[in-house]
């Protein structure tokens, strides 16, 4: 090589690597792929052909859908990701009411379960919901509590619990998330962050520095990029910076998927989803 | 007193207790009385025939204005509480400019002399602002380190630097603002709390529990969503759980004022807002 040839070469790797695609997995929820009657066979062979990578699933304790799910997913060849814990929203792990707790813990056990059986590595969580009768301090202690009981089931299933940032008026700086996350000095606790869900009260590209390799998994909406002159005013839902959250995902290292928390559509709706991701991913816009 | 007397006179006193008037100042910044034109003496007066107690000011460089205003204190008897500084949203001291931030920290000195020269016992201060150049970490070291620095002078003033909670995407969780003002270990550092703004994404009753005893100064107003966008609405028309509110404010024990921060108007407006006022700290 001489000189000429080293420094051409060298300045096309460097081009190349300005916009490199993320090493990152394009995910959609399963649920998302309609209409509703369709099979899971279906679901996950539309969610191939619009061009995702993996899947998320619900919960389920239904062994036949369970094992619906799972052959729909050998088939294709389209990884679980990870599963979306139901219970958690109806029956919060925070409630004061034992009953409730129970139902929490059980729900969690068979999204436990279930990722087990479909090979995902991770479930996701919403620990704790803050409302007029769980205080912020109480959603702390109590979904720790009982966080702590699941992680031996947890671990003994190889499968993660990721805590998502969600509309719960809980874990709301970046900081108080890390440092949730860090409480459990368990590598059976990391965090599920949503791009989206963060916009009102802070910037997502802020979040996933400060979070970095507490991340497992992302959750992706508000996928259009800001409109020209869009500002920002009063607190209310901001358009996301996805510059800026793909320099972030490119700082910190993460290799795990980004799936779509969306309205569900069809084959071509999903399509243009994903293309739209691929921008993303690339650092387009 | 007789058994049955004292009795009865235990059973009246609790039945009163019930909806108490808390005992809590009515307070309003005094640039909410209008019009523009009005001087300080006559604005002290319209905030005082409106039913106001204590009166909120804005920090000012002008030494002429800042005695104008004392004497207008003087003259109504109406205390100034509080000074709202100033320069913290242009120039905060979380920026990564030195420039800003000395701009800021004078902007603070000035506050705390103003406070000490009126009487006033504390500074609201919104100690940083969370923006897509400085990130909510940056955003608490660096307003801690310049917050340190300030206490010396807060000390020597006997002015409190109060931080409020307000809509910087910073302190937005009670444990966390508890956290905040705790990490100073001085009584010079307390807390400011706005009731209305922790709406969007707390309860109000909640923060002040969590805070307690740190609160020196409270911010009465309201919000109502629409389409998810916060509005401004008069007191006791919005989102806010004003009996809830009461009842917490009664639990804690707190003794400082409630200034109203809202849009301003005359006599007549002001003395509608001062009689909703009432209404919460009686918790009707």
């Amino acid at each position: 090589m001489t000189r000429r040839t080293f420094v051409a070469a060298a300045a096309a790797t460097t081009a190349a690597a300005a916009p490199a695609r993320l090493p990152i997995q394009k995910g959609v929820i399963i649920e998302m792929v309609q209409p509703r009657s369709l099979s899971y066979a279906e679901r996950f062979k539309i969610a191939r052909d619009a061009g995702f990578e993996v899947v998320e699933c619900y919960t389920t304790p239904d062994e036949r859908t369970a094992e619906e799910i799972k052959k729909a997913s050998e088939a294709t060849g389209l990884p679980i990701t990870s599963v979306m814990n139901q219970a958690h929203w109806k029956f919060p792990l925070s409630s004061a009411d034992p009953a409730v707790v129970a139902e929490s813990v059980k729900g969690m056990e068979t999204s436990l379960r279930n990722a087990h059986f479909w090979g995902a590595d991770a479930v996701l969580l919403v620990p704790a919901v803050v409302n007029e009768e769980t205080r912020y301090q109480d959603a702390w202690t109590r979904s720790i509590v009982q966080v702590n009981k699941l992680l031996k089931l947890a671990e003994q299933l190889k499968v993660v619990i990721t805590v998502e940032n969600v509309g719960n008026r809980f874990l709301l700086s970046p900081l108080e998330f890390a440092n949730y996350v860090d409480h459990f000095k368990s590598p059976w606790l990391r965090a599920y962050f949503d791009v989206g869900n963060v916009t009102s009260i802070g910037y997502p590209q802020d979040w996933i520095r400060t979070l970095g390799k507490r991340i497992m998994k992302l959750h992706l909406k508000a996928l259009d990029p800001p409109a020209p002159g869009q500002q920002e005013g009063r607190p209310r839902r901001i358009p996301v910076n996805w510059k800026e959250v793909y320099r972030a995902l490119a700082e910190i290292g993460y290799r795990g998927p980004a799936t779509v928390e969306l309205r569900g559509g069809d084959l071509e709706y999903l399509r243009k989803i994903s293309s739209r991701v691929d921008e993303i991913l690339t650092g387009v816009a």
